[in-house]
């Protein structure tokens, strides 16, 4: 038995190599088809191929291992389209996938001309593609159940905006109502009544207030702030104009600031929360302090302040800490959309001594703006 | 350098890649025990710079392609190159399976690979007996990407010209469309015109 000398080095390979020459003589066999066959080495060589393997008599597959050794060109075959190198018979282990290369191969001039037929075991590769299959079976399973998940969270809140829009239009139709009667009852000649009806028209005007402020709030989660140039000035006056009874002093300035056309929301609310907390007879003073690159807003009451409670609540509702969450429940409305709107313009309200003096001892909230 | 090609050049073209991959139909015919149909109504030979023009039309995925090296006397590239929902057909025309079973994803690429070295090698073979020489080859590659990276990809050899060739298949009743890309080095397209020539 010659063993061409070139063949050794694929004596041990861990895949199936076999050599035959241009009569289809097997030339060598390695170790592993000895493993797999059972057929050892001194059995195949110098043994036509298909008299140790009947079922490779197949005229596709001598057409093609001609191909390799007279035209050069190299073949790949599954087992999947019909030529096992290893049949099942054959096989000592278990049914195997099989791909085979075969490789022409000349040694020693054009005379000895070969194929080098390669066997790999690909049965566990194809285990493989089954798990990476199932596993991406489920990866997209998971993400069509997120995506539902994502569909119905967005069907509830449009939902929850569509009741919101239509809560508000209908509260809104009641306060122009309720607008309307007090204007007539503030005509009176009686000065209770006249007190009365301005509560009313107070109160009315606040209610609208707060729907005008939960929607622009309700904005905020869909809307980027793009900060603009705004009228200091104007945004003060907007805010004022939301109590048409109440006594709040303003000196215009002419300054400019980086923010949006919500900036008049923040002082209707701050102006809320004093309404709410000292009465209709509340005074109000907002002032403006220039401070280099930015200006400092004061806006000062000579209500009672805040409860302690409150207070705690808005210390943490005004910190940076990600873990404060607002304590909505403990601030009221207003202050909660006044945190959430300045932090759009990365500022925050911070809480001082008034500069107004009367019976009470009043509050100050002051927060900063960039100058445009 | 531009090279003159006639009409009948691309007729000799045709008919060289028509009988080499209905040597290949033949084989196909055996392996799935049914009737295979394959046809080349079209060829074109461009420069390499125009290679995109051809695949530049409306495929976003990816193109299932098999390719072989040679070189000797004639150097270049062959290969078949399918779009995803062909390769696919393919697949199942073959393997018997239906799209989306467990079995086609593993076999897919096994099955493109056979085939595709199939019709390379029936194109080649019918190449290489107009050129009367054996050319060397690599071992066939399978790959997933935009067909320009087939040039993309040349290293052994400086790309010149392509051609190309659209192949109709029909199996099992289903249609099947690829296409078979020349790539060839320099100086391969006048041998190749001059071997045809005299044939």
């Amino acid at each position: 038995m010659i063993i061409p000398e070139n063949f050794i080095v694929l004596m041990n390979l861990p895949v199936g190599v076999f050599a035959v020459d241009e009569m289809l003589i097997i030339k060598f066999w390695n170790r592993q088809l000895e493993l797999w066959t059972g057929l050892s080495r001194q059995d195949a060589v110098g043994r036509s191929i298909t008299g140790i393997l009947p079922h490779l008599d197949d005229e596709v597959f001598v057409e093609r291992l001609n191909d390799s050794i007279f035209r050069n060109i190299p073949q790949v075959f599954t087992s999947r389209l019909g030529i096992s190198i290893i049949s099942e018979e054959l096989s000592s282990f278990r049914p195997m996938e099989q791909r085979t290369s075969i490789v022409p191969y000349q040694s020693g001039g054009e005379d000895e001309r070969y194929a080098l037929i390669v066997v790999e075991d690909i049965s566990d590769l194809k285990k493989e593609v089954e798990a990476y299959r199932k596993m991406k079976d489920r990866a997209i399973m998971a993400l069509n159940e997120q995506l539902a998940a994502e569909k119905e969270v967005f069907e509830a809140n449009e939902e929850a905006n569509l009741y919101l829009d239509v809560m508000s239009h209908d509260l809104n139709n009641y306060n122009n109502v309720i607008l309307g009667y007090a204007s007539l009852l503030e005509n009176s000649d009686e000065e209770t009544t006249q007190k009365y009806a301005k509560g009313i028209v107070l109160a009315a005007e606040r209610s609208f207030q707060i729907i005008q402020s939960v929607s622009a709030v309700r904005n905020l989660k869909t809307k980027e702030s793009v900060p603009a140039v705004i009228s200091l000035d104007n945004a003060v006056m907007e805010g004022i104009g939301h109590y048409s009874h109440v006594d709040i002093s303003y000196t215009e300035t002419g300054a400019k600031v980086r923010a949006d056309n919500l900036l008049q929301d923040v002082f209707a609310n701050i102006f809320g929360n004093s309404i709410r907390t000292g009465g209709m007879d509340v005074r109000i003073a907002v002032s403006v302090e220039d401070k280099g690159d930015k200006y400092i807003i004061h806006v000062d009451d000579d209500g009672p302040g805040l409860p302690s409670e409150e207070k705690k609540s808005l210390i943490f509702c005004f910190s940076e800490d990600e873990g404060a969450e607002y304590k909505l429940k403990s601030t009221g409305l207003s202050l909660y959309i006044v945190c959430k709107l300045l932090k759009r313009y990365g500022t925050s309200p911070v809480m001082g001594k008034s500069s107004l003096k009367g019976k009470n001892k009043g509050l100050r909230l002051s927060f900063s703006l960039e100058k445009a | 350098m531009s090279v003159e090609i006639t009409e009948e050049d691309i007729d000799a073209f045709r008919e060289l890649i028509n009988i080499g991959i209905g040597r290949s139909a033949g084989m196909l015919n055996k392996i799935t025990r049914s009737h295979v149909t394959l046809s080349i109504p079209d060829v074109r030979v461009l420069p390499v710079d125009r290679f995109d023009e051809i695949f530049s039309c409306d495929y976003d995925d990816d193109f299932a392609t098999v390719s072989l090296d040679y070189s000797g006397s004639f150097s270049g590239r062959t290969a078949i190159v399918f779009p995803q929902d062909s390769a696919a057909k393919l697949a199942m025309a073959v393997t018997g399976e239906v799209e989306g079973s467990p079995e086609l994803d593993g076999l897919k690429v096994e099955v493109l690979k056979e085939v595709g070295n199939i019709l390379v090698s029936g194109v080649m073979g019918s190449i290489s007996n107009v050129l009367k020489s054996t050319l060397s080859y690599s071992i066939p590659v399978y790959y997933e990407s935009e067909p320009k990276i087939l040039i993309r990809d040349c290293q052994n050899f400086k790309e010149e010209y392509v051609i190309i060739g659209r192949a109709d298949f029909s199996i099992k009743d289903l249609e099947i469309s690829g296409n078979i890309v020349m790539i060839l080095g320099v100086g391969s397209l006048e041998h190749l015109l001059s071997c045809v020539r005299q044939a």
